[in-house]
Parts: structure tokens; sequence; C-alpha cells
């Protein structure tokens, strides 16, 4: 028992030193203001465009109550192209977590048609691909080609959130990524890359970029991109 | 063929075989329970020849619905003509027809499938669809029995006496601003609309902004079979002779549930500002048939609201079903044709009443949409998605009457 409770505490311990060395850069669950359900996140804690629209589309990007998940709000995206900066991230290490849902049709779309990469992060865009050996994937190039399909589009459930944590060593120039969730057939769906190598200069965070296509429904439950020593 | 004559002849030619081969456990096919519909015209070994029963109709059309007992362990193979089978294979219940999965495109060839029987399985149901009667609508309004907003009442009694069904929806103690009707099986073979109904049943029910604000400010008329008898009888219904529940609107109606709501639907609406959902299912597979859409009225300041109900639709839609406005099939052209004054259909006779904001009629694939797929939940959800699209239209709609 007592090495139980031992145990328990340095757990504990180490835990909060963890958390003492970490910093949230920034972090939302778009749950709270300025976030307000029903309404475009454009111009709401930072969120821009990130091409000029030709027309008003702001309802491309919103807070919705996700009826599937209890109700708690996300920012649903269709069709969307968005920036947000972020405070650029200090030490040597960042942490990026985010939740993300998709709904698409089996046999409609076809690419990269969601995108979503961290300016500074080497692990390049994280995507959903609606092509034929598609999936959710990472380590696409900025222009949408290339990348790891971690799961394929025919195992995506649709309207689930994967959560994906993406941690990079600026240090170790290696990042390692997890994907968890569960399968179309309802089974654990855990994906893990880890020492990944890279090579870049950027040694921080500086920038969040999504490009949501019309194909498809995604929705992003959190994120949080936090600096890590 | 009757339900009953069916079965007979089904059970005896069942037994027949299995004496032919005493191995082998007997199994029997009938229809002779609720929306049962089948012919059974020829059993070899393991193979079974099976066809529609088009009882009165005027066209040859699809629903079919059989039930097999005392296969359990055994594999049995169907054989269809290709024509009655949707695109994502036949419905298959192992629960006396309480859930349904499809069976899958790739189970079937030429209209021909078979299924390995699960040992033990004493009832197991295969149909075109995923058919929804009376039984299933009783267990939806059970679980909302106690909700103060609901009212199950009766419209009318069919030509064989039985109940119809009609849901209110409104708070008791005034009367909302806007009205909503909805109706659906006015061809009572097009089942997955009733999926559709219960998802819109629930979600003006429910405890979230859309429910709450529908409830304060609309009231609600719901008739889920407008062609009961039909529907309980497992009949076509659609093109039935003379003709069917939805081209009974014209003038003095044949049906005693269309005379019923042309009676009381413009006493209950008593004038406020109405928004009428003809829910259906297209035909069976290909082209648009496999894609929600909504028919486009004639009428352009309804074809314009008809828009922009659609644009909230699309735009707030959470459910699996990815409707597109796109989709939708335009006045004067594909089926969507009708002109004739006064018009036989339901939507056509409601765009008719003055007090009409919208009325038209809703499509919903019986197994694919766009390649999403249509089965219980994601039909219910597309109910639910209707919800919050209308509360949005409602909420940006004018008071007054406003048909041009």
């Amino acid at each position: 028992m007592s090495l139980f409770l031992s145990f328990r505490s340095a757990a504990a311990l180490m835990l909060g030193l963890s958390i003492t060395a970490a910093r949230a850069d920034y972090a939302t669950t778009f749950t709270t203001p300025p976030y307000t359900v029903d309404q475009s996140v454009i111009g709401v804690d930072g969120w821009e465009y990130r091409l000029p629209p030709t027309t008003e589309d702001s309802h491309k990007a919103r807070v919705v109550a996700v009826r599937w998940n209890d109700y708690q709000p996300a920012m649903m995206m269709k069709g969307a192209n968005l920036k947000r900066p972020v405070p650029q991230t200090t030490g040597g290490k960042v942490r990026i977590t985010f939740d993300l849902a998709v709904n698409f049709s089996e046999t409609g779309g076809s690419l990269k048609q969601f995108r979503v990469g961290f300016v500074g992060a080497p692990c390049g865009e994280i995507f959903m691909d609606l092509s034929g050996e598609g999936g959710l994937g990472y380590q696409a190039d900025g222009s949408g080609r290339g990348g790891v399909v971690a799961l394929k589009k025919a195992e995506v459930k649709i309207n689930s959130f994967y959560k994906f944590t993406v941690v990079v060593d600026y240090t170790k120039m290696t990042y390692d990524l997890t994907i968890t969730g569960v399968r179309k057939d309802d089974t654990a769906f855990h994906h893990k890359a880890e020492g990944q190598p890279f090579e870049t200069k950027a040694k921080g965070v500086s920038m969040i970029y999504i490009l949501s296509g019309g194909a498809l429904t995604a929705y992003l439950g959190s994120l949080s991109i936090q600096s890590e020593s | 063929m009757r339900p009953l004559t069916a079965f007979l002849l089904t059970l005896a030619t069942a037994c027949a075989f299995a004496q032919d081969q005493p191995d082998k456990a007997a199994f029997a096919i009938d229809a002779a329970f609720p929306g049962g519909n089948i012919i059974v015209s020829k059993i070899e070994g393991d193979t079974i020849q099976l066809a529609p029963d088009m009882r009165d109709n005027l066209v040859p059309w699809f629903y079919w619905y059989y039930r097999v007992a005392g296969a359990g362990g055994r594999k049995l193979t169907f054989v269809f003509s290709k024509n009655y089978i949707g695109a994502r294979g036949p419905g298959v219940s192992l629960d006396g027809g309480r859930s349904w999965k499809w069976l899958g495109a790739e189970a079937v060839v030429d209209g021909t499938f078979s299924f390995a029987f699960p040992a033990g399985a004493e009832d197991v149901r295969f149909s075109v669809g995923m058919p929804y009667l009376r039984a299933d609508l009783d267990r939806c309004l059970a679980r909302h029995k106690d909700h103060p907003f609901l009212h199950i009442g009766t419209l009318a009694r069919t030509r064989k006496g039985r109940e119809v069904p009609v849901i209110r929806i409104g708070d008791p103690r005034k009367k909302g601003r806007y009205t909503i009707a909805i109706t659906s099986r006015h061809h009572c073979c097009e089942m997955m609309a009733s999926y559709a109904v219960e998802g819109i049943l629930e979600g003006a029910l429910a405890d979230d902004a859309a429910g709450r604000w529908l409830r304060e400010n609309a009231d609600f008329l719901i008739v889920p079979f407008m062609d009961t008898d039909g529907t309980e009888d497992g009949d076509q219904g659609k093109n039935r002779a003379p003709y069917d529940h939805n081209r009974d609107y014209a003038t003095v109606p044949r049906y005693p549930e269309v005379a019923a709501l042309k009676e009381q639907l413009p006493d209950w609406t008593a004038g406020r500002p109405l928004v009428f959902l003809d829910l259906h299912d297209p035909a069976l597979r290909t082209d648009i048939h496999e894609t929600v859409h909504f028919l486009e009225p004639e009428e352009r300041d309804q074809a314009a609201r008809m828009e922009r109900l659609c644009t909230y639709l699309e735009r707030d839609q959470q459910g699996p079903i990815l409707y597109r406005k796109a989709s939708n099939l335009r006045f004067g052209t594909g089926y969507n044709k009708h002109v004739a004054r006064p018009s036989p259909l339901s939507s056509g006779w409601a765009r008719s009443l003055p007090n009409t904001l919208l009325g038209c009629t809703l499509e919903i694939p019986y197994a694919n949409a766009g390649g999403c797929e249509v089965n219980a939940y994601s039909a219910r959800e597309l109910g639910r998605d209707l919800i919050v699209a209308l509360k949005e239209f409602l909420r940006d709609s004018p008071e007054a009457p406003a048909n041009e």
C-alpha cells in the first residue's frame, strides 16, 4: 500500500511538474465567450479568412451545438478557409492537440477536403483525403499533396471525434504524433508515429490555418497549442 | 395474391421441400403480418424465387416484405428480378422487424442474394427497405407519452375501419404564430420517409434550441400514415387503381384520410402562416432517386421560400446524410411537371390555401443519398436537421399570409 501511495505521489508530482513546465499559448473548446453558438468565427478570437472571399461566406465556419455530441459546441466548417495567428511558442517543445470529426459521402469528393496546418510545426498538414485510397492522415505538404494515411476513408467513422496529439521536439528535431478514436465498426483506433525526424529552421508555432472543402463537413471540438520546456 | 393465400401456399411448398430432404429442417416463408408482401413462385432446393405482390397497382412497383421462419443454420438463396432490389441490397431484420440493416450491394448479383441464417433464428425479415409500421410509431410515441406538448389523436377512419393517427405538437396554453403540417406515406410503400417524420417529431419535442423555439412559436400537425390501410396491409400504394392517395386532392376525395385532412387542416391553421411538407421516397435507384431532393413548386414565391429553407438545411445539417440543395428538382424538369389545376397533389393543394408560406414535397431515397447511407438512424437525423432548418426559416419569415 505504501509503495502504491508513493508511486501515486510521485506520479502526481511529475504531473504537477509537467503542468508547470507547459504553458497554453492558445487553447479553446469553443464553449465560452467570445464564441457564441450559431455565430461565425470570422472576426472572433483572432480567426480570419486565410484567403479573401469573393462573396460573404462567414457562415462556412460557425460555432454550433453538436447534436451528435450532446450539444457540446464545436466549430463546424463547410468550405471554409481560415487562419489564426498564435503567440509564437517558446521552449524546446510544443504540444498541439485537437479534436477533429468529419462527415462525408462514400462517393462524393476527392483530394484532401480538409487540411489543417500549424506554421512552424514540421508534422506537415493533417488532412482528410476523400480520394479512393485516402483517409485521415498527416505529413502532407503545403500544396495538399503527399502525406501518410493513418486511417483509410472506408474505416473513418463519420461524426465521431478523433483526438490528434502532436509533440514537436525542436531540440531533437523529431515529432511524435498520435491519433485516437473509433473506427467505423466502433472498434478502437490508435495510431502512433514516434520520433519522426524533420528539418526546419522554425523554433516554434506561430499560426494555425485550415482549408475545408465543400464536399465534407468538419468539426473542430477543441484546440490547444502549448509550449513545453 | 393476398397475404394469407401467399402464406399458405409458401408454407405448403416449404414443408413439401423439407420432406424431400429430411436431414434439413423445414422453413416457411410468409407475409402474413403487418406490412407483409411477397409472392413465392418457386422453391427448388435452397433457392427461392420471389416477386412483389402488385395487388391493385396500375404499374409495376417494387415493395416487398417477407418473413422466413425455421431456417436457422441454413443458407438460402433468394431470386428476384434485379428491378426489385435497392442500391444497398435488401433490408434484413433479425428481431422481427424492429431494427434493420442493409445486406449490402455487394451481396446481390442480378437481383439474387443469399443469406446464412444464424443458428436458432426463428424470425428473419427481408424487405426492399426498412419497413415502418404503426407499431413502430407507437413505440416512438411511447417514448414521449408524458411530454406536455404532445397530443395524439385520430384524423379519420380508413375505408377498412382503421384509425388514422394524427399527432399535434404545440403549447396547450396558446396558439403558435406559425403552423407546420407534415405528412407521409401518401404512397404507403415509401417507408424511409417515416423515419424522417420520427426525427421531425423528436426534434419538435427536443429540449434544444430548435425544439424550444418551435414549440414557442409554432404548432405542428403530423399525419405519419396518409395511406394507413396500405401501410398495414403491405400494399404498393404508389399508382394504385384508380389513383393513389397523393392524386386525390383535386376534387371530392376518394380516401377518408385525404378528405379529413382537406377539411381539418385549414380549420386547424385558422389563417396562421403554414408550412406544409409532404415526405416521400422516390424510385428505387439511379440518378436523382439516390439523392435527397425537394420538388420545386411552380409558383415563384413558393420556390423562393423553398430555396431559403433549403439554404438553411444545407448550412445547418449535422446528420449523416449530406443534403445538397443543388439536387433539388426544378419545376418543369424530370418528373416535377404537374400543372393540373386544381392540383391533385397534397403539396399543390396546400399551396392553394391562402395562408400557406410554403408547400412542397421532399423525397428521401430508400438506401443511398449521394453516397450517404439512408437507414433508420440517418433518416431520423435528417428529420432533426429539417427541424433546425424550419426554425431558421420561420424566424426569418413574415407573419402575414404571403401568397402572391
